[in-house]
């Protein structure tokens, strides 16, 4: 186990590894940043460049730029409310308010901070469980990824603050929107209305963008002219108070747990890491009324849980030779380029690859967190930047990226569209965040229980009996039971508050 | 620059075709100035896939060949028939290729879907891009150790086992039918959505029997998390020479291989796909390129633009015929 750590070490700390990581890192970061182009679409075009690196060193680079687009794309949610990448949407929720009361500089440096953890357990989980926790995720069947998705789904509900009504017609318009596409079971088109580009779906990223991106500069352009931000960055402004720092210790070590478990899962991701461990923080909350509003709990939680993700992905990956999402399967592409197949004897054959991958990791987290503190000042400076300049970049940048992940004219139509609903949504006070994780789950949740309905032939008491499917349902029922008890609870106090005569409040 | 010449190029082919001159004086000129740009050969497929890295193999030494870069472009969707929609409604001067595979060419479509364009009508075969066999193989755990035992074991109950594909319609899907419906036995069919999550249940014991693409499932036979039963192909995989093929396990003349077809725009010159069929013959030649085919278990295959368009009726007559028989076509 040291030997191999220390191998690993060894592989990493070459020159030119070291560089690779660095330019990893630091690309990532900067394409993470420009919302709309994720690591994906980084990846794909620096794929070619295998062909002339060493199998691990072309890793090191490209998992860099995948690690280091989840650190990036939170720093333009906080500042712009733009996430970069969909997981980082989450970020928005919070980020951005602390932003607007001046604290972009806290928020930032906690995502820092809570990045740098979360991906830290990430590869210590790598590093000691890693094959224990792959055959974990295999022992999941497809009946556990429902029972796991429907968790998620209840979760969703409460994300967004606010009314819980709202928040279930998001999820319900997100889940209807993932129906579009080509019916797994049988293989028939559904609401494609004639489209082929919709036999897929519709593209995640063309919503997120949507309805986050184009979105806010549309509402931002009726008050762009009037308003400005002169906001004086001190490094003192910059550090979080000591109540901030006793404040996210909680939510990085859950966010990181959550964020860690399930990056382990082939297909989960990172973006339902993100939202799960926000919700969860909202749902141990004392006080749920300040998220939403600029609570650092809730940029630190979901910054966790996603870089922690980003880590764990990489379990099944090189352990098992499961890639769990498309990101991934360009990461074992790069492998097959080079004869090499990736399967689970890849950490036995080849161990310099997985152990100096894995202390890449560490080190780029590092780079990150050394490269990142000293940005922070800089990156607070676009805030003041006027809008007029930065709004229209960052619709061509949208609309590149949009295009970029599938080469697709359509997409970037359907993210006028999504952009259109977005401001809508805005201006009625809807939350579009629960919308986003409606889609994401809504298919998984039913590719999943129609499979698992198919393996039980039909017999839905299978999955209740089982103890770990059932047991995760039982998890959902609580937490429902629990949601709803709270929100009768709220209504009855509110009533109560609104006997109390005026004066006395 | 690279406008002017490929004008005269057209030029001179317009010139050739009005005085009904197919001289190879003029064939052999302008094939010498194509390519004067970059081509781009268009996958079907996500990077990284495995038809994506077939295509980047061949594309890096098409591009010495050529001395024009071969850049790969991930257009992917619907079975690879997203991509192959762009080359069909692409200029037919070989500047835009295709990789189609057994889906875009025949399956889709004999399947009755609509693929945004007629293969026959609006693409011209170039050449196959390799060969590669399904591995029929079961989670740990089963009885059966051997490809009639499983038969058996399927014949004394047709509830007691399941198996996987990557898909309804998929070449994997349509293998398995095929095979049941010979051997006139029944097995529960789950498709998943691709080969990862398929190989996820397998291993995890969670479907019985799994259509896995050779390279990952002789990996993963080798580490002794699922147990291979045949191969699809004619042959035995070089991968894995142990495991018989279907067509040894008593089912005689049974063969189902997965391909890529090098397709253009129907309309491509001739000199011009006879430079990139000979640059493709020449990258299947290649040393490297032949280590890489063979850790991705693909067997190299040379064919001139009829021979292989007459590959691809056959497979189209063989596939068809599958369709037909098992009556699943809308």
């Amino acid at each position: 186990m040291w030997e191999n750590i220390l191998l690993g070490f060894a592989t990493a700390m070459t020159v030119e590894n070291l560089m690779y990581c660095f330019v990893g890192v630091f690309l990532g970061t900067f394409i993470g940043v420009l919302p709309g182009l994720g690591s994906l679409a980084a990846i794909s075009m620096l794929l070619p460049m295998s062909f002339y690196l060493e199998p691990t060193t072309a890793l090191i680079l490209l998992a860099g730029i995948y690690y280091g687009g989840e650190y990036g794309g939170s720093i333009a949610s906080i500042l712009l409310n733009l996430p970069g990448t969909p997981s980082a949407a989450v970020t928005c929720l919070d980020g951005n308010p602390m932003a607007k009361q001046g604290r972009a500089g806290v928020a930032l440096f906690v995502t820092a901070i809570a990045s740098f953890v979360g991906g830290s357990v990430g590869v210590v989980a790598l590093m000691g469980f890693g094959p224990s926790i792959a055959q974990l995720g295999l022992s999941f069947g497809p009946a556990d990824y429902f029972a796991l998705m429907l968790l998620g789904l209840v979760a969703a509900v409460t994300v967004g603050g606010g009314s819980l009504v709202k928040g279930l017609i998001m999820v319900v318009l997100g889940l209807l929107l993932g129906t579009a596409g080509t019916d797994v079971t049988s293989g028939e088109f559904r609401y494609t209305f004639g489209f082929l580009e919709l036999r897929d779906g519709v593209s995640l990223v063309a919503i997120a963008m949507g309805l986050f991106g184009i979105a806010e500069v549309v509402s931002s352009v009726r008050e762009a002219g009037t308003r400005k931000i002169t906001e004086k960055v001190t490094m003192r402004s910059m550090m979080p108070t000591r109540a901030d720092m006793r404040r996210t210790v909680g939510p990085m070590a859950r966010g990181s747990s959550i964020g860690g478990f399930l990056g382990a899962l082939p297909g989960a991701g990172t973006v339902i890491a993100a939202f799960l461990a926000y919700a969860t923080e909202i749902r141990v909350a004392k006080d749920k009324t300040r998220f939403g509003k600029g609570a650092v709990e809730g940029v630190a939680a979901p910054e966790s849980a996603n870089n922690a993700a980003a880590q764990t992905a990489f379990i099944p990956t090189l352990t098992i030779g499961i890639p769990g999402s498309a990101t991934m399967s360009i990461m074992l592409g790069a492998l097959m380029i080079h004869g090499i197949t990736p399967g689970p004897l890849l950490v036995t054959d080849h161990p310099t690859i997985f152990w100096g991958l894995i202390a890449s990791f560490w080190i780029g987290n590092l780079f990150l967190l050394v490269l990142n503190i000293p940005l922070i000042g800089l990156w607070v400076k676009v805030l003041q930047f006027p809008y007029k300049y930065i709004y229209p970049v960052v619709i061509a940048l949208i609309c590149i990226g949009v295009f970029s992940m599938r080469t697709s004219v359509f997409d970037v139509g359907l993210v006028v569209i999504f952009g259109g609903l977005g401001y809508l949504l805005q201006r009625t006070g809807y939350s579009a965040a629960p919308l986003i994780l409606g889609f994401v789950l809504g298919p998984m949740l039913e590719e999943n229980l129609r499979r698992a309905m198919l393996m039980a032939r039909g017999d839905a008491m299978r999955m209740v009996s089982d103890p770990v499917t059932g047991s995760i349902l039982g998890l959902s029922a609580a937490m429902l039971i629990w949601a709803i008890y709270g929100g009768v609870r709220n209504v009855i106090r509110s009533r109560q508050v609104k006997d109390i005569p005026p004066g006395e409040t | 620059m690279s406008n002017t010449s490929n004008t005269i190029t057209r030029r001179a082919l317009a010139a050739v075709a009005m005085a009904g001159l197919a001289t190879l004086n003029v064939g052999a000129a302008s094939a010498q100035e194509f390519p004067s740009q970059p081509i781009t050969l268009v996958v079907g497929f996500p990077p990284g896939g495995s038809t994506d890295v077939v295509a980047r193999i061949l594309a890096e030494h098409m591009t010495g060949t050529l001395g024009q870069p071969v850049v790969v472009e991930n257009r992917p969707g619907a079975g690879g028939t997203v991509g192959i929609a762009h080359v069909a409604a692409s200029d037919p001067d070989g500047y835009t290729l295709g990789v189609s595979g057994v889906g875009a060419s025949i399956l889709v479509a004999a399947m009755g879907r609509d693929t945004g364009y007629d293969f026959d009508a609006e693409l011209d075969v170039v050449g196959v891009m390799g060969t590669l066999g399904l591995v029929i193989a079961g989670r740990n755990g089963l009885e059966a150790t051997t490809l009639p035992e499983l038969i058996a074991t399927a014949a004394a109950d047709p509830e007691a086992l399941s198996y996987g594909s990557s898909g309804v319609g998929t070449p994997g899907h349509l293998a398995m039918e095929y095979l049941l419906d010979e051997a006139g036995v029944e097995m529960l069919h789950i498709p998943y959505q691709g080969n990862t999550p398929l190989m996820n249940d397998v291993l995890g014991g969670h479907v019985d029997v799994a259509l896995l693409t050779t390279p990952g499932a002789a990996e993963q036979v080798r580490a002794g998390g699922i147990v291979a039963y045949a191969v699809s192909s004619p042959e035995r995989s070089p991968l894995m020479p142990e495991i018989p093929t279907v067509a040894e396990g008593g089912f005689d003349g049974y063969s189902a291989t997965l391909w890529n077809l090098l397709v253009t725009p129907e309309g491509t010159p001739d000199d011009v796909q006879a430079a990139l069929s000979e640059a493709l013959n020449a990258a299947q030649q290649d040393a490297t390129v032949l280590e890489a085919f063979a850790s991705a278990g693909l067997a190299p295959t040379l064919t001139s633009p009829a021979e292989a368009t007459q590959f691809l009726e056959d497979e189209r007559a063989l596939w068809s015929g599958v369709i037909e028989q098992l009556g699943i076509a809308e």
